[in-house]
Formats: C-alpha cells, structure tokens, sequence
C-alpha cells in the first residue's frame, strides 16, 4: 500500500526558503525563526535536536491525532554528553536536565508534549537506516489503520564526532561533511500527489541494488549515512545524484534525502533532473541499505 | 537472577530477590542497590558459550547475546521462514562509552565510542548468526521492549513475516543510576513498588527475548505453543517529560487500547504484570489508571522487586514472566510491600498466588510520556 506524502519540511544545511542547492562543506546548519512556531520560553529550554524536530513536524503540519513515528541513529548526544560531562566535573551533585533530555526519543515524546498528542509514539534507532525503518513502521500503521502519521529523522551533531573522526582516521573530506538536521513527512493513505510506493531495509548491497532497478526510477539519489562513505554502486543507464552534497552526513539523512525527493517530485528541479520516479538508496557502512522509492501520482 | 528462563523460574518461586549491592560500575559516589549481574562481559559470553565472539563489545550487546543464544537453542528460527528482529536498548553502549569519557581525555581509546550506537547491537547480532533480516531497534525509554513486541505482532499480523524476535537489553550504567538518583527517584533501600513507603526505584540490568510466530507458522513446523500475544497498544500521555500525569491518562489509553485489539473485557484480565518502578509518581499514577479501567482490580503485582527496573529491557523480562504465569497458573510476588498508597489502597500480591490464568495484562511505561500495554492469553 502507497503513503501519499502530503507535506514535508526540513531542518538541513540548505538554506530557508531558497531552492536546493549543492552545498560547501563543512556547513552550518540553517536554523529557521524558531519563535514563529514555538513559544521563546519554551525554546530556552529545548536543546537542537528538540528544536529542529518540533519545528519540522508543525512546519510539515503535525496534528494532535497524527501517530508520530521517527528515527535517529545517535539520539540527543548534546545532552548525554552534557550529562557525562556532570558526572566528570561534578561526582556528587549532578543536574537530572540533561539526563532527561538525553533519551532517543526525548524528541518525540515533546512533539507529543508540544501537541497534546495522544496517539502512538515511536522512536527507531538503527544507525543509518534509522529512517526507513520508521517510515516501513508507518505505512504498516496507515495499512492497519488509515488517516495520517508523521514520519521522520532528527539527528544532532557534536564536535566529538570530529574527534572521533580523526583518531580514526577518517577522511577529512567526509569528516568535514558531517552535518545535522531534521525532516518530517505527513503522510497519509489519502491521495496526493507524491507517494512513496515502498520502503525497505537491505542487508546487502546487492539485493538493494535490485531493488533500485526493479522500481523503474528515472533518478537514484545515493548517499551514506554512515561516518565513513562507501562508493555509490552502478545503477547502469540510470542516473544518480549524491544526496549529501544537499543534506551532508548524518544517520538520519535520508530523510531529507525523501523531502528532497518530495520537493523534486512536486516540481522543482534540482541539478536539471526532473524525474517522476525516484529512488533513495542510502548506505550505512557495509551493515545496512536503506531502498525507498517514491513516484509522481 | 540468573540467565535463562529455569533460573528466572527457581528465583520467582524462592521470593528472593535478585537486587543487592552493586560492585561493578566504576566512579559511584556511595553505594547503590541495583539488579547486578556478577559477571564481566568475557563470563557473560562464555556461560553462554559463546567464547568465538570478540569480547570488546558493549555489556548491553553481551546481555543480549546470552539471552538470544538461548533462546536460538530452544526454537527453530529461519530455515526458510520469513524472520525479522526488532531489538530495544534505552543506552546501548552507554557502560562502554562512559568507561572512555570518564577517563582521562588523553588515554582515550576512541575505537571503544563505536559500540555508543543502540542499532549496533543489532549489527553485531545479525554478523555473528550471518543473518540477512529486518531488524530495527526501538527506543522509548522504559516501554522500549514491550513497543518492540508490539511492532514484532504488527508485522506478522500484516502476513509479511512468520517469526521475529522480539526483546529488548540494557546493563547498568553510572549514567543511568546517577540519571534516575539525580531525579530523586533512585531508592538508596530496596525498592517498594505500590508501598506507601516507596521512595524510587532500584536499577537492574538484563536482557530478554521472545520469538513470536505466526499460528500457521509454528503449525506448518510441528511447534505448539501455549501462550498468544493478543493485545498490544502505545498511547502518549503527553503530560511532562518525565512524569506520569495524575490521571494516568495515557496508561488508561494504552490498557484500554489493548483489550480493545485483543478483543477482551476487562474482567477477562487474571493478573496485571504492572509496571510499577516503586517510585512515588509511576506507582500512585499507574494505581489510578488501573482503578480506572477496572471497576474490580485483578490480582496485580511488580516483578521489579525481583530483578530492578531493567529499562528497556523490562517490557520483554517481564513478558516472560506473564508467559510464565498462563503456564503455570501463578501471579508473581510484589516484594517489600507492608502498606497500602493511601490514596488508592490497592493491595498487590503479596506472595506468589496459585489461581487460573488465562490472560495476563502488562504495562511498561517510560519517559516522554510513552505508555505501552500487552496482554498475554493461554490457547
């Protein structure tokens, strides 16, 4: 069964209300006027990831009664470090803030908060697929039972990443194109004009690259999600495009890899292509192949 | 506890609990009660037998080997079925990559943050038992298990897959004892759940796995099973971000929700597997919720005396002890229980109760207001 995608936004490297353009790493992400859609009291209080996910899913048109189902490979590191960071400096007495706001799915349960919202609430955590596996979980809820879910990824970035990078050594072209960011879909089993036909979660390269090929996508937007980049696959005649060089790496990526694609789908053009299919197919190291296909309707 | 389902059994039925001092976790200002297992990673992986796997790996990715290696030597996974994994973790690597970060910064060995990830587990898991399946890990906190459970029983109601396990790990980690202490709802006693006493909860660490099955599935296979998972439901209290509301407003939404999908009437319910974490607000909030859905509350306990609050591991622990009840006809203890909270004065099972058991409700409740109910049925 289709989810029709019915509005999407993003919190990216991008720049606000401009059209998609390739971006010059490294690059800060590009945070809107949060004030216009969250209280400034509350906002003190919200650390990035909070911030960018509340923003993204009101802005993609989040309501009280839609199931919230979202994905985010490393959580809220800014707050779990920032709580490390207590029990090193301070052994007895720590602040319990951002203990709190360290949980994966802090950022859900305040979109919750934020709407009064009721309805399931979920987060997955499978590194760079953590994405499409909240989108498959949400087209079997609009299977099981109609109406709207709002899908998406949030993922925060910290400077120890970087460190972590180098003692590793990394590439410093991929290390600089660590990014972060937000994207949320509405989707429904209500017809518009983009749907996304299908989404799975590949345990091989070869099996996702199938996948790709049987969906008859006029464009294949490639990228890893994962910290070190692993060549693109041939897709034969059909084209690619990189979708870090719009988004940047991060394990919640492809899901402004799918906003992106939405926004293609819905008319834009984007580096001359103007597909009516598209494929997304994003690596997570040799581990995970996330394959979503979404199509003009 | 101890590590399989006999052990767990011996220890349920003894009354005595699994939670004393914990030794094993490095930097704690004084001494803490927690459900510790006394092994290090290496002896967790062998008792397991499992010495073939590297051993620096993260304690929650260890927990959940020992627990899926059993359960791989009890049932039939794969061989042509259509398998999937859905795993839970609250912190992952947290005990691994705490060990480094509390370190001095010069000696870090920064290989050790890569086991921080919560899907890594997964990863592990899956190259270790060469499997290529679906697998996705979720985390909510204190409900992650029982959510995994309930997508695990969409995906094989949906007719996609026969088999998926189900479960959930945590270990213990300074930062979540300090966490839950810096809250004020760390007990430096025993914990208490449902006790007008109880002062917050004692952590544990653990890992528990469930492989849930198609009815055709396991009947093509010669497999009989005794226990069906048939109710399941996620509701959002949507009050604090960590606090349950005074209504119990989402844990009445996910309990009602759950009878609703497992097509049963309240009354139908023979034992509650209550969340109940003995921490002053969950206990007062869930009692509530549980009056409220239940004109006439039934037997009701929580196994956390027994074995801490394990996180996201929880959920499923303590799905296999509400299957352990239908089998054996037996509502767990409530430990440490002298009084009645004196707004509800409800009274849980005292003692491990004998009575017929036919469908078994359990909650798991966790921050961001996330309220998860299964309901367990006999066959």
């Amino acid at each position: 069964m289709k989810a029709y995608i019915h509005h999407a936004a993003s919190v990216s490297v991008q720049p606000l209300n401009a059209p998609i353009q390739a971006v010059e790493f490294p690059a800060d992400v590009q945070h809107p006027d949060y004030k216009d859609r969250i209280p400034p009291a509350k906002i003190r209080r919200m650390g990035s990831a909070v911030k960018m996910g509340i923003w993204s899913a009101l802005e993609a048109g989040a309501q009280s009664e839609d199931p919230i189902i979202m994905g985010s490979g490393l959580g809220c590191l800014k707050d779990s470090e920032r709580f490390l960071e207590g029990l090193r400096g301070a052994p007895d007495i720590v602040s319990p803030t951002p203990f709190i706001q360290s949980t994966h799915n802090t950022v859900s349960g305040q979109i919750a908060l934020h709407l009064g919202n009721h309805l399931y609430n979920i987060t997955h955590t499978q590194n760079g697929v953590s994405f499409e596996a909240s989108l498959i979980d949400a087209m079997l809820w609009l299977q099981e039972k109609q109406g709207y879910v709002m899908v998406g990824g949030v993922e925060e970035h910290i400077p120890l990443l970087h460190e972590i990078a180098d003692n590793l050594n990394v590439n410093s072209s991929t290390r600089d194109a660590y990014s972060e960011g937000s994207a949320f879909l509405r989707v429904g089993s209500k017809p518009s004009d983009v749907a996304i036909s299908a989404c799975t979660i590949a345990g091989s390269r070869e099996e996702a690259v199938e996948l790709v090929l049987q969906s008859k996508a006029e464009l294949v937007l490639t990228g890893n999600s994962g910290p070190v980049v692993m060549a693109a696959p041939s897709f034969g005649p059909v084209p690619t495009l990189d979708y870090t060089r719009f988004t940047g790496i991060h394990m919640s990526n492809s899901a402004q890899a799918a906003a992106l694609a939405f926004r293609m789908l819905s008319g834009e053009s984007i580096d001359h292509h103007q597909p009516r299919k598209v494929a997304i197919f994003n690596q997570y190291l040799d581990a995970s192949f996330g394959v979503t296909i979404l199509e003009q309707n | 506890m101890g590590r399989g389902v006999q052990e767990h059994t011996n220890r349920l039925l003894s009354g005595l609990t699994g939670i004393g001092r914990v030794h094993r976790i490095d930097g704690l200002p004084h001494e803490y009660y927690g459900g510790e297992l006394n092994q290090s990673v290496e002896e967790i992986l062998a008792n397991a037998g499992l010495t073939s796997i590297d051993s620096r790996l993260s304690r929650s990715t260890a927990l959940a080997f020992s627990a899926i290696q059993e359960l791989l030597e009890n049932v039939d996974f794969g061989g042509g079925k259509r398998c999937a994994l859905i795993n839970a973790t609250s912190v992952g690597g947290m005990d691994t990559t705490e060990q480094e970060y509390l370190r001095n910064r010069e000696s870090w060995d920064y290989t050790r943050f890569l086991q921080h990830n919560l899907g890594q587990i997964n990863d592990r898991l899956c190259a270790h038992y060469g499997w290529n399946l679906f697998n996705t890990t979720m985390s909510t906190a204190c409900s992650s298990a029982a959510n995994a459970m309930m997508l695990g029983a969409r995906l094989i109601r949906s007719g996609q897959y026969d088999q998926v396990i189900v479960g959930g790990t945590d270990a213990l980690s300074n930062f979540t004892m300090r966490g839950f202490e810096s809250l004020m709802i760390y007990d430096a006693e025993l914990c208490r759940p449902f006790d007008d006493t109880r002062a917050g909860l004692n952590l544990g660490e653990a890992a528990a796995y469930v492989l849930l099955e198609s009815e055709q599935s396991a009947r093509e296979r010669g497999h009989t099973a005794n226990v069906r998972l048939t109710g399941w439901a996620n509701a959002n209290d949507a009050f604090h971000a960590t606090a349950s509301s005074p209504d119990g407003k989402g844990a009445v939404l996910s309990m009602t929700q759950a009878l609703e999908v497992a097509n049963l009437q309240p009354e139908d319910i023979d034992y509650i597997n209550a969340h109940g974490t003995a921490t002053p607000n969950n206990d007062l909030s869930e009692s509530i919720a549980i009056k409220q859905v239940f004109s006439e509350v039934p037997v009701f306990s929580s196994t956390k005396a027994f074995t801490g609050h394990t996180l996201a591991a929880a959920g499923a622990i303590e799905a296999v002890f509400s299957v352990l009840s239908i089998e054996k006809n037996l509502a767990w203890a409530n430990l440490n229980w002298t009084t009645p909270i004196a707004d509800t004065g409800l009274v849980p099972a005292l003692e491990t109760t004998s009575l017929e058991i036919n469908h078994v409700l359990s909650n798991s409740f966790g921050f961001g207001g996330n309220n998860s109910t299964l309901i367990f049925s006999s066959i």
